[in-house]
């Protein structure tokens, strides 16, 4: 394709101008400020686009300021067409027109005459000037070498460029030795949240191990509380024990005095010797004066005659209102021992509240949260042991352990209250009695309080028995009034046997009276004899002499009645304890025993205490485990890091390779041209360097040069000037070897300024030669003299505006 | 008869560059996995199925699963009062290890071992069976299929098959060996893109059920399935809460950001997607456009949209004035520069990284990368 005709309408200083191109080599000559520069921005313009309004490129616009129109034409041939391109102001690059011959074609068509170039790579392989050529200079050996072994590509300077941009661009994002580039930092920071991620847990097994300690603390905590409530029954009977003490030493005494009644005083024969030693007294008296019954004892007689159903009942129930007496002072004794025990309830636990109820099964349960409020144990503990030294010392010091005892209760209370001011409500709670009390408490005192309720029912049914009791006792109290039995003795029986015993002796005297004034035939003296030894037979049957010693005897009987009566009471108040209190040889080894429970029951609180601390840590770990809100945290920055190590991997991949890719594609490029363009870089370097050089060859992908004397050189080993011409040459021949697919003009600005005369000459030989296979347009200041006149175009100052 | 057969649940599935988003957004996001299984369980209520097929995967990561446990158990609980049973298996996301499995399910859900077993179930009158395995680690490399028994003395025997189609990791199997075994119905799990592999019988992939990252586009679901006279007909009930879909818009040389503002904004006239967009022939673009671009200036804009814009994709192609004179020098040492060993060589300290080398062992690992590179070197080239 070659460049005939230029036309523009406006472009530069250029309006209406045209000027006919040599097909093989034109010399465009003029001053500076000519226009030549211009002259070949406008080709490149009309072929590749008006250079935009953007950056460095709006001062290759040249938009004309006195024409109306901006572009132009150029005419090229080929073997078949005559080709015209016409490019006038427009958007972006201009409105393009083709015509080939006089047929207008698509703009696209437009490739068949650039080959597919850009305007950059018609610039770098196409277009050489002082700007390019003192590049060259600039370049340091290493470049240089580079540069000249990447000759054979198109564009190879700027490609080098890019490739040099994207491994800077690759060492920005990632170097394997640096520390500060993103990719570095994200794989560091991979390390650190996978190694976070490594120091959590299992999540499942630590779940499945708190679990099971919980399990197991809860049976440990059950046991424990068993041990507990058991410690503090044994310290509850244990204080019951020590108070019977006392008693339990009198019943030992008493079982040890002799209790055989042998041969008792029947009722019978005490009331016949009663009558009978009456009789004979009254026989006895009635020898000095035959007596009568008093005044009084004729009354006392008249009263029972009037009475004697009811009297007579009296008698024959005496036995029974003494068992009711004994069943009453019994009762008592036993509400007595209840109220003790309550007392005792109360006392060891100030907490346990006359109003508060039993909780049903779903009501513990909905308490069973674990709270940390705890009872004061060392508080409770002092006051326990401080009841204990009030109940067994004595003088100062029981009154100094009742003053800590309440002391330290009270302060308990008051502590405990302060606790619990901060628990949850619980309506029902509050609806049971509970109120003010913590959870713990409330779940500790269960056992106690269903203690106190059993008691306080026995309590109860006892004061129902007793009150029967009570009232029968009343009934026949009232019954005694009412008949005026009661003497000042207050006592039932002994005023019933008081009674009988005088209304006897009035009845026997009456008798005698009566059998004196009846048996009036029978003498005195039989009588007495006869009665005399009815009375004997009696007391001998006791085996004594006298009445005296009878009576003595029966007293001696009643006082043993007594002891064992005493003995039988004893025995129903020590009860079952009889023989509990049998296993403690002294009071001292009781009082030992009760002192090691409530340290027992002290050390058993604390590890209640403990292990409900060590449930709730648990309790708290097992909800954090399933919480883990940390772990997600990780694990989303995980997921975050990875993206971001993919995407920065590949930046810097993408970057490298693509790198990697353009010395790939140069080097194949080159070794690919090198061998024939060499031969015809050969030729442009011998004429270039006036035949001192005669041979360019490829080593190892190294160029050797040979001059006239055979010596070798390598590119590094040459002169600034001389390298310059080996790369003109390169260049050049790669224009050549490439003309097959891009038959573009060569367009050559000034080029050469720093050539001495000699060398200059032999550019216009060299651009004869290369004239030969692609158009050259030559633009320079400087002519020589063997150019063909019609080779040269003379841009003279006047030409244009 | 009716059954549902979801897949790939991926519970408490994490994710990634969501970051810049509203807190109600990335919550909405975060949660998207189990609303999603929600929609699966109460659509098995609201259609009164007879049973729910889990075909492995439910599980995101077995490590920390104990909210999703306790969400599976109330749901399954929920499916219990029905009368509806559950089939599951496990996956190679959720292999079974460490016992991980430390909350009851109820008594409704049968979750296969690791070695295939056939489970009975009379439903409407017919004699069902369902056969399936559960991973018991990460990898199985075996042809588990050869091991399934061919169809048994059951009215309609469904296979339930977590694998890949001939994928020597994932227990591989062929279509083929699949129809051999005279099933009525495969329950496959494991590939995300749904996809219904034969038909008559049915072999159904029903793809996961929320996608998960840019590349699961598309609406997803699981299958409800009815059997009638032996016929068995399938219907695709859409799950996901979020949809990712890629977008493209093509650059002009006038484009400016407010322009592309107006084509994004266009685009994000849907509810609940996110956007992966690509601004192909970026090269057309003026500097500062890109500047702003890689500023994060158009992802800005639209982070509180209903709809999200998730990332922006520049492509840059050749300028079409580009000579190919040296194309066949740039063919010719593609295979030299994409070579998978050398790549792996670059940097140690890269390739010995786990997930680096699980990327690049990816099998379109190389496509991506030469795209890539080509795009780097055509905005290197020509658009800077």
């Amino acid at each position: 394709m070659k460049l005939t005709k230029i036309k523009i309408y406006g472009f530069g200083k250029w309006i209406d101008q045209e000027f006919d191109i040599s097909t093989d080599y034109q010399v465009i000559f003029g001053q500076n400020e000519a226009g030549k520069t211009t002259l070949l921005t406008f080709i490149k313009s009309i072929l590749f686009g008006f250079a935009t309004n953007r950056g460095e490129n709006k001062y290759q616009q040249y938009k004309p300021k006195h024409a109306s129109r901006y572009g132009g034409e150029l005419e090229f041939v080929d073997d078949k067409y005559t080709w015209t391109v016409i490019r006038v102001g427009g958007k972006s690059g201009g409105d393009l027109t083709l015509f080939r011959d006089d047929q207008q074609v698509p703009e696209s068509l437009i490739t068949q005459i650039t080959g597919g170039f850009s305007k950059e790579e018609y610039e770098n392989t196409h277009v050489l000037n002082d700007e390019s050529i003192f590049s060259i200079y600039k370049m340091t050996e290493e470049q240089l070498e580079t540069e000249i072994m990447s000759v054979g590509a198109v564009g190879s300077k700027a490609w080098l460029a890019t490739a040099d941009e994207l491994e800077s661009d690759s060492e920005k994002l990632y170097k394997s030795r640096g520390k500060k580039q993103p990719l570095v930092q994200a794989l560091e920071q991979n390390q650190k949240l996978l190694q976070k991620k490594a120091s959590f847990e299992n999540q499942q097994s630590a779940y499945d191990t708190v679990n099971k300690k919980i399990k197991s603390i809860d049976e440990l905590s059950i046991n424990n509380r068993n041990d507990y409530q058991k410690a503090i029954k044994e310290q509850n009977d244990l204080l019951n024990l020590s108070k019977k003490w006392a008693k339990f030493q009198e019943y030992q005494q008493l079982i040890k005095s002799d209790t055989s009644l042998p041969n008792p005083i029947s009722t019978d024969d005490w009331e016949k010797t009663l009558r009978l030693n009456q009789e004979l007294q009254t026989l006895n008296s009635s020898q000095q004066s035959m007596g009568s019954l008093t005044a009084k004892e004729q009354s006392h007689l008249d009263f029972y005659r009037t009475n004697k159903v009811e009297i007579d009942e009296i008698k024959s129930h005496r036995n029974e209102i003494q068992q009711i007496q004994f069943e009453v002072n019994n009762l008592n004794q036993s509400l007595n021992n209840n109220d003790n025990r309550i007392d005792q309830l109360f006392t060891n636990d100030p907490q346990l509240d006359e109003n508060m109820k039993v909780l049903t099964v779903e009501e513990l349960n909905s308490l069973s949260r674990p709270t940390n409020k705890t009872l004061n144990t060392p508080l409770l503990a002092v006051s326990a042991a401080a009841l204990l030294l009030a109940f067994f010392m004595s003088g100062i010091l029981r009154v100094a352990a009742g003053i800590i005892f309440v002391i330290s209760v009270v302060s308990a209370i008051y502590q405990q209250r302060s606790i619990s001011e901060t628990d949850i409500s619980r309506d029902f709670l509050n609806e049971k009695g509970y109120s003010k009390v913590s959870l713990e408490t409330v779940k500790n005192i269960q056992p106690r309080l269903i203690h106190l309720k059993q008691l306080q029912s026995e309590q109860k049914s006892l004061e129902i028995f007793l009150k029967k009791q009570e009232t029968q006792l009343h009934f026949w109290n009232a019954k005694l009034q009412r008949l005026n039995l009661i003497d000042s003795s207050d006592d039932l029986i002994s005023s019933i046997d008081r009674y009988f015993n005088e209304l006897s002796v009035i009845k026997a005297k009456a008798e005698v009276i009566n059998s004196t004034q009846i048996e009036s035939g029978v003498s005195k003296t039989e009588r007495m004899s006869d009665l005399q030894q009815q009375l004997n037979s009696v007391l001998d049957k006791y085996q004594v002499s006298t009445m005296d010693k009878l009576s003595a005897l029966r007293t001696m009987q009643q006082d043993k009645r007594n002891l064992i009566n005493q003995i039988k009471s004893d025995k129903e108040y020590l009860g079952d304890d009889y023989n509990k209190l049998l296993e403690f040889h002294t009071f001292e080894e009781l009082s030992d025993r009760l002192t090691m429970l409530n340290k027992q029951v002290k050390d058993l609180m604390q590890s209640n205490d403990q292990m409900n601390r060590q449930m709730g840590t648990l309790k708290e770990k097992r909800d954090q485990i399933f919480d883990d809100r940390e772990y997600r945290q990780v694990s989303e920055e995980l997921t975050q890091n990875k993206a971001d190590l993919i995407e920065l991997y590949d930046d810097w991949l993408a970057n490298k390779l693509a790198s990697n890719w353009i010395h790939e594609m140069l080097n194949l490029a080159s070794e690919n041209r090198y061998p024939k363009m060499l031969n015809t870089a050969k030729r442009y370097f011998n004429l270039l360097t006036s035949g001192n050089y005669i041979n360019i060859e490829l080593k190892d992908n190294k160029l050797k040069l040979t001059n006239l004397d055979k010596t070798k050189f390598d590119v590094h080993e040459l002169s600034k000037a001389t390298t310059v011409q080996l790369y003109l040459s390169l260049r050049l021949a790669f224009i050549k070897e490439i003309s097959d697919l891009v038959n573009l003009p060569i367009l050559i600005d000034d080029a050469f300024v720093d050539f001495d005369s000699d060398r200059t000459e032999n550019i216009m030989e060299l651009v004869k030669d290369i004239s030969k296979t692609n158009q050259i347009i030559y633009v320079t200041a400087r002519l020589t003299s063997d150019v063909d006149n019609k080779h040269i175009l003379r841009l003279e100052e006047d030409i244009h505006a | 008869m009716k059954f549902i057969h979801a897949a790939d649940l991926h519970l408490d599935t994490p994710f990634s560059s969501i970051s810049n988003f509203s807190t109600q957004l990335q919550n909405k996001l975060k949660l998207s996995t189990y609303t999603a299984a929600k929609k699966v369980f109460q659509t098995a209520i609201d259609q009164q199925v007879d049973f729910v097929i889990l075909a492995g995967d439910t599980f995101d990561n077995t490590d920390r699963s104990l909210e999703a446990q306790s969400f599976l158990r109330d749901e399954f609980e929920k499916l219990n009062k029905y009368g509806i049973n559950v089939y599951l298996v496990y996956g190679n996301h959720d292999y079974f290890r460490n016992n991980f499995s430390v909350i009851k399910f109820p008594d409704n859900v049968t979750v296969f071992g690791k070695d295939v077993t056939t489970e009975e179930v009379k439903v409407d009158g017919l004699k069902v069976g369902i056969t399936g395995f559960s991973y018991y680690q990460q990898h199985v490399n075996h042809n588990v299929v050869s091991t399934y028994p061919s169809h048994e003395n059951f009215d309609y025997q469904i296979g339930i098959l977590h694998a890949g189609v001939m994928d020597s990791n994932y227990a591989p199997f062929k279509v083929s060996d699949l129809l051999s075994k005279g099933y009525d119905y495969w329950a496959l799990g494991h590939i995300h893109k749904r996809e219904v592999l034969h038909e008559f019988p049915y072999i159904i992939y029903p793809g996961d059920t929320q996608g998960r990252n840019l590349n699961e586009t598309g609406i997803k679901g699981f299958y409800l399935l009815e059997v009638q006279n032996g016929l068995t007909t399938t219907k695709f009930v859409p799950s996901s809460v979020y949809i990712w879909k890629s977008k493209t818009i093509n650059a002009k040389v006038s484009d400016t950001i407010d322009s592309l503002i107006v084509q994004i904004n266009d685009l994000l006239k849907l509810d609940d997607v996110l956007v992966t967009l690509t601004i192909d022939n970026s090269q057309n673009l003026n500097g500062d456009v890109i500047k702003a671009i890689d500023r994060g200036e158009l992802l800005q804009q639209f982070k509180n949209n209903n709809s999200v814009l998730y990332k922006i994709n520049l492509k840059y192609n050749r300028k079409n004035s580009q000579s190919e004179v040296d194309q066949k020098y740039w063919d010719e040492t593609q295979s030299k520069v994409f070579d998978l060993d050398n790549i792996k060589d670059l940097d140690s300290r890269l390739y010995n990284n786990e997930i680096i080398r699980e990327h690049i062992n990816q099998p379109d690992f190389l496509l991506h990368i030469q795209d890539l590179v080509k795009n780097t070197i055509n905005r290197k080239y020509n658009g800077e």
